[in-house]
């Protein structure tokens, strides 16, 4: 009896530790893209929304756009535009405009890295 | 002696099943005692009552000599009802005489029904404690092989036997399992399975005694040195001491070629591990660790998630619980109403709760797998332990993640290396590592005209050289 009860008391500690998220309630964001125009960063996320199984043709995508004065700045204000929680684990490729942004980027993205320009 | 029958005579004359007969004898009388329904009438009349007639008034105290007969006792006036009972005819002459005139209440030897074999024999234990012992001497014909009797309920007298061979077990697992025996005091036993929590030290949720119908496998498991209970009016016969590694052997291994056996059981171990692992591992790559799978698998998760009302774990629990409520009900339902019930419970369970959107197909395909999986081992009670950590690995996957899947298995494991079959480790072959018993423990590499015996069961080790 003891011990479950010792048992349960821990599952009472750990709480804290619980990263419980339901599926549904998440962007799962597949490209990012990141710009530097005077001093602001221009942060773009593409969420990816599986189609149901009837039509299985396109998957929809959606856009968010945020700027900031640093990167965590920027997602935060990204994060804003959209109704659930950014999910960034499953980050596919990454744009950028400059080679100086490349510094903020981790490096197992060198594969998956575009560079594009603005006109 | 009159007297003292019709005092008998009194005691069960409300029941309409004893019969007490006088016959004269010259000038003496002479009675006869049965229970009409636990003795067979033929031989009652045939084989006694017939006989008595011939014989001569000068014999009347010495009927022992004069009708012989295969089992017969001269018994005391305590002993009577006792006999009565078992199946006797009791006969009050000079002495009192009990000859064994039993009828035959059972079904004879008949077919396996639950653990099947493609080759090998297929009869099974009856309920009858002499056809079970003859089925396992006719396999064993040797003179080390001992069967004990004890008896044990004091309303049912159950007779059971306790079978060893003497030259190959081990007298300190023999003396554990009497002493366990002959603490158990209780009204009566209905069955095999009752002795076991007397003589399971844990209480756990994995079996440390296993209970077979198959007489081939017992006495396989007492050339290897263990030891075997026959319980009258049981067809399952208990064996002990079990390690884990016997519940993944079935008795087909050794009718058939080592090298695909080696085959089938990898199979049988990787069911075993998915049938704890794989709905837990679902639940936390849905709600936890989401960076586990590739995208295109998280995406297609995610979209037959839209269409469910319910988490991930209620859905689980759902899905788990009616299965096994379709299980139960296969059991229980009697053949008429069979086919079409079950049918209807697959249907049900399978399209029209996915198109009601109660439920993900993913969801279905990862609880069948999973209960399927547990249902490959023949023996009841592992598939039962198997469900049980299915359920905790689910609970505790959902509010930890794969990470609380690494803490069940380190507490499962912990657990199992810390069981005691009648004092031997459970997870025998592998830790304490013998190298010699890994060549049957998974991987088979030569059939059983292996050399030595376990080690941990007995001193005898060899077994016979081939070739």
């Amino acid at each position: 009896m003891k011990k479950i009860l010792l048992l349960f008391s821990f599952i009472f500690l750990f709480t804290g530790c619980i990263k419980y998220q339901e599926l549904n309630n998440m962007a799962i964001i597949t490209t990012m893209a990141i710009e530097k125009k005077e001093e602001k960063y221009l942060i773009t996320l593409k969420e990816t929304i599986p189609k149901k199984e009837e039509n299985k043709v396109a998957t929809e995508y959606k856009y968010y756009k945020g700027e900031g004065k640093n990167i965590e700045k920027a997602l935060e204000d990204a994060s804003n535009n959209s109704s659930k929680d950014i999910y960034l684990k499953q980050v596919q490729n990454i744009m950028v405009t400059e080679n100086k942004l490349l510094k903020a980027v981790p490096a197992n993205f060198k594969n998956n890295i575009v560079l594009f320009r603005v006109k | 002696m009159k007297k003292f029958v019709k005092t008998l005579e009194k005691q069960f004359s409300l029941n309409g099943d004893y019969i007490f007969k006088e016959i004269k004898l010259g000038r003496k009388w002479i009675y006869f005692a049965f229970n009409e329904v636990l003795t067979s009438s033929t031989y009652v009349n045939d084989f006694i009552l017939k006989r008595i007639t011939k014989i001569k008034p000068q014999d009347f105290y010495n009927l022992m000599n004069v009708l012989p007969d295969a089992n017969m006792k001269e018994i005391t006036k305590e002993e009577v009802i006792y006999y009565m009972h078992q199946g006797f005819i009791i006969i009050f002459s000079g002495n009192i005489i009990a000859i064994e005139a039993k009828a035959s209440l059972d079904r004879g030897v008949s077919a396996i029904e639950s653990e099947l074999s493609i080759k090998g024999p297929k009869d099974a234990f009856s309920e009858n404690f002499n056809t079970n012992l003859g089925l396992i001497r006719r396999r064993i014909k040797s003179e080390h092989l001992i069967a004990e009797r004890r008896e044990i309920g004091r309303s049912t007298k159950t007779s059971i036997g306790i079978l060893y061979m003497n030259d190959i077990i081990d007298n300190g697992l023999l003396e554990q399992v009497k002493k366990n025996l002959e603490t158990i005091d209780i009204d009566g036993i209905m069955d095999a399975t009752y002795l076991r929590e007397n003589l399971e030290a844990h209480k756990t949720f994995f079996p440390t005694i296993s209970s077979t119908e198959r007489p081939d496998k017992v006495a396989m498991a007492l050339l290897e040195g263990k030891i075997a209970i026959i319980v009258d009016m049981s067809p399952y016969v208990l064996i002990m001491p079990t390690f884990l590694i016997d519940y993944f052997h079935t008795v087909d291994d050794y009718y058939q070629k080592p090298i695909n056996i080696s085959f089938i059981r990898i199979i049988r171990l990787l069911a075993f591990l998915m049938a704890i692992f794989t709905p837990a591992f679902y639940l936390a790559v849905t709600t936890h660790d989401f960076d586990m799978i590739p995208l295109n698998l998280l995406l297609s998760l995610k979209a037959q998630r839209e269409s469910v009302p319910f988490p991930a774990l209620i859905e689980a629990m759902l899905m788990s619980i009616s299965f096994e409520v379709l299980r139960e009900s296969d059991i229980r339902m009697s053949s008429t109403t069979g086919s079409a019930v079950s049918i209807l419970g697959g249907l049900i369970l399978g399209d029209a709760a996915v198109s009601a959107g109660i439920i993900s197909p993913i969801m279905i395909i990862v609880i069948a797998i999973s209960a399927i999986s547990g249902l490959v081992f023949p023996s009841i009670e592992l598939v039962s332990a198997i469900r049980w950590w299915r359920f905790i690995m689910m609970i505790l996957a959902t509010m930890f993640g794969v990470w609380g899947i690494l803490i069940g298995t380190v507490i499962l494991f912990i657990r199992l290396y810390s069981l005691k079959s009648l004092g031997k480790p459970y997870l025998y072959p592998f830790l304490p590592f013998n190298k010699l018993e890994q060549k049957d423990a998974i991987i088979k590499v030569n059939n059983r005209g292996e050399k030595y015996r376990n080690p941990l069961l007995t001193k005898n080790r060899k077994r016979g050289f081939y070739r």
